[in-house]
């Protein structure tokens, strides 16, 4: 059966105008001039030999749950995502996808806990997600130590690659920036490796979008923008909202 | 109940206007007069006994699609790829959406200009796997199981083909298994099919340019190939 969206509605298109407004709440306006389509650029994470470890057991019933175990120590810049003159923008849909080594099938979806994730940074070195404070919670017995903050992920099983992958963590990419990634493992399983086990695919993060040059627009046009005359879009705020530590709004 | 998507949504219509922009950044106002599908045209690119092995490439350099080439000044192809795999025990057309996306097409457009991809590759190690040369102006690819032929084909990687302009096309196989071949679970005929739909345009007046620059009338932008790459000019 066909599916029931639109792939286009979240790109932009030639003769349009987009406001964007930086993490510092800078803002300004932008008409698209060009655009192309980035193709799937892809990083292998795990295959047959190279795996990533499973979470701990919990230790009891009043034990915290273990964290999660992580590929590396600090999220991964992707540099060849950084645009390289200052009239253009990439965006980027993050995707992970798993290949099941013994059939050449993609791994469906629906078996994929959402206990493995996505942390970002954009730009390099700025974590993103999350909530502003962290806290304590326990929940029928179970304590989960420093819940929120920067623990917001991107949980992989949404961000499936089909024809359709999910716009809600499209990062827009200027000139000077790039973001960094790595994947975090709360589920049982052993991710890659050998066969025969349960998550045992070779997993890779991938990268569409779209590419665009734009221009800033002409005061003329500013002032129609701001007159509401001439209709625009505003894009996600590269960057993202600053932590409250940083800025008292 | 009636279906959820618009098959037409993204092509074009009579009375349209359209911004046609040149890989060079060079712009133009049109109307488009007339409209025509494509219909499908079909061009088979590995079979029993044509695989394309694991890591393989099915040509170095393209294949030029030539025919795709318009062959009047005022004539717009807008060009949709999909890849389409029959199994040939059963004759049954193949679910390739459930393939993973390590089986790509590499396009050029026009003939000769690799499109996809970033301005720059990186050099990436992720949990010690390295990864050299990701990205760059070669390395953005569409995964077959994003273009599949169904009724509502995707239209992210639209063409849109001029006078004087035609794409060029390769497969890269980078699983672990033959494309094609007469075993494994990919031994299928598999076709890259081009549909889409041809229009005639025609200029725009004053009174029609004005309004289009005054913002009270409505255009779709349309970029031929791409944008630059950061390599040919500063």
């Amino acid at each position: 059966m066909a599916q029931p969206y639109d792939r286009m509605d979240a790109y932009l298109f030639p003769g349009e105008f987009v406001r964007f407004t930086s993490m510092f709440g800078k803002s300004q306006w932008i008409h698209i001039e060009a655009d192309e389509p980035l193709g799937q650029i892809k990083v292998p994470f795990t295959n047959a030999i190279v795996s990533m470890a499973r979470r701990a057991s919990r230790g009891g019933v009043n034990n915290p749950v273990p964290p999660s175990t992580f590929l590396d120590a600090d999220p991964i810049p992707m540099t060849m995502l950084e645009p390289q003159r200052e009239d253009r923008i990439y965006q980027v849909r993050p995707v992970v996808f798993a290949y099941d080594r013994t059939t050449g099938l993609l791994v469906n979806r629906n078996i994929i806990p959402p206990l493995l994730d996505l942390e970002w940074e954009y730009p390099v070195g700025s974590r993103r997600g999350g909530t502003d404070q962290v806290a304590d919670i326990t929940i029928n017995g179970i304590p989960n130590l420093q819940r929120g903050g920067n623990h917001g992920r991107i949980p992989v099983n949404m961000i499936y690659t089909r024809d359709d992958p999910s716009e809600v963590w499209d990062l827009f990419i200027f000139f000077k920036s790039y973001p960094a990634f790595r994947v975090l493992n709360g589920t049982r399983g052993l991710v890659g490796g050998g066969a025969g086990l349960e998550l045992s695919f070779d997993w890779y993060l991938t990268f569409q979008g779209r590419k665009y040059i734009f221009r800033r627009a002409t005061s003329e046009e500013e002032q129609k923008l701001d007159n509401g005359e001439i209709p625009y879009r505003s894009i996600p705020s590269p960057g993202g909202v600053p932590p409250t530590l940083l800025r008292r709004e | 109940m009636a279906r959820p998507y618009d098959r037409m949504k993204y092509y074009l219509s009579p009375d349209d206007f359209i911004k046609i922009i040149d890989p060079e950044g060079n712009s133009n106002f049109f109307k488009v007069l007339k409209d025509e599908p494509l219909g499908q045209i079909k061009v088979p690119f590995a079979n029993a006994a044509n695989p394309i092995a694991p890591g393989g490439v099915s040509d170095v350099p393209r294949v030029p699609f030539d025919f795709l080439e318009p062959a009047r000044q005022n004539r717009l192809f807008q060009i949709r790829v999909n890849i389409f795999a029959i199994d040939r025990a059963t004759a049954v057309l193949v679910d390739i959406a459930t393939i993973a996306p390590l089986f790509e097409l590499e396009w050029g457009l026009p003939v000769g200009t690799v499109r996809g991809g970033s301005d720059i590759t990186g050099n990436i190690t992720m949990n010690g796997i390295v990864s050299n040369g990701i990205g760059g102006i070669n390395g953005g690819r569409i995964p077959f199981n994003q273009i599949y032929t169904r009724d509502d084909l995707n239209e992210v990687f639209d063409l849109w083909l001029l006078f004087g302009t035609y794409p060029d096309f390769a497969v890269r196989n980078q699983s672990t298994f033959p494309l094609g071949g007469d075993g494994g679970p990919l031994a299928y005929d598999w076709y890259i099919s081009i549909q889409g739909r041809k229009y005639i345009l025609g200029d725009v007046n004053k009174e029609e340019l004005e309004k289009i620059l005054n913002r009270t009338q409505k255009y779709r932008g349309i970029t031929i190939g791409g944008i630059k790459a950061i390599t040919t000019k500063a």
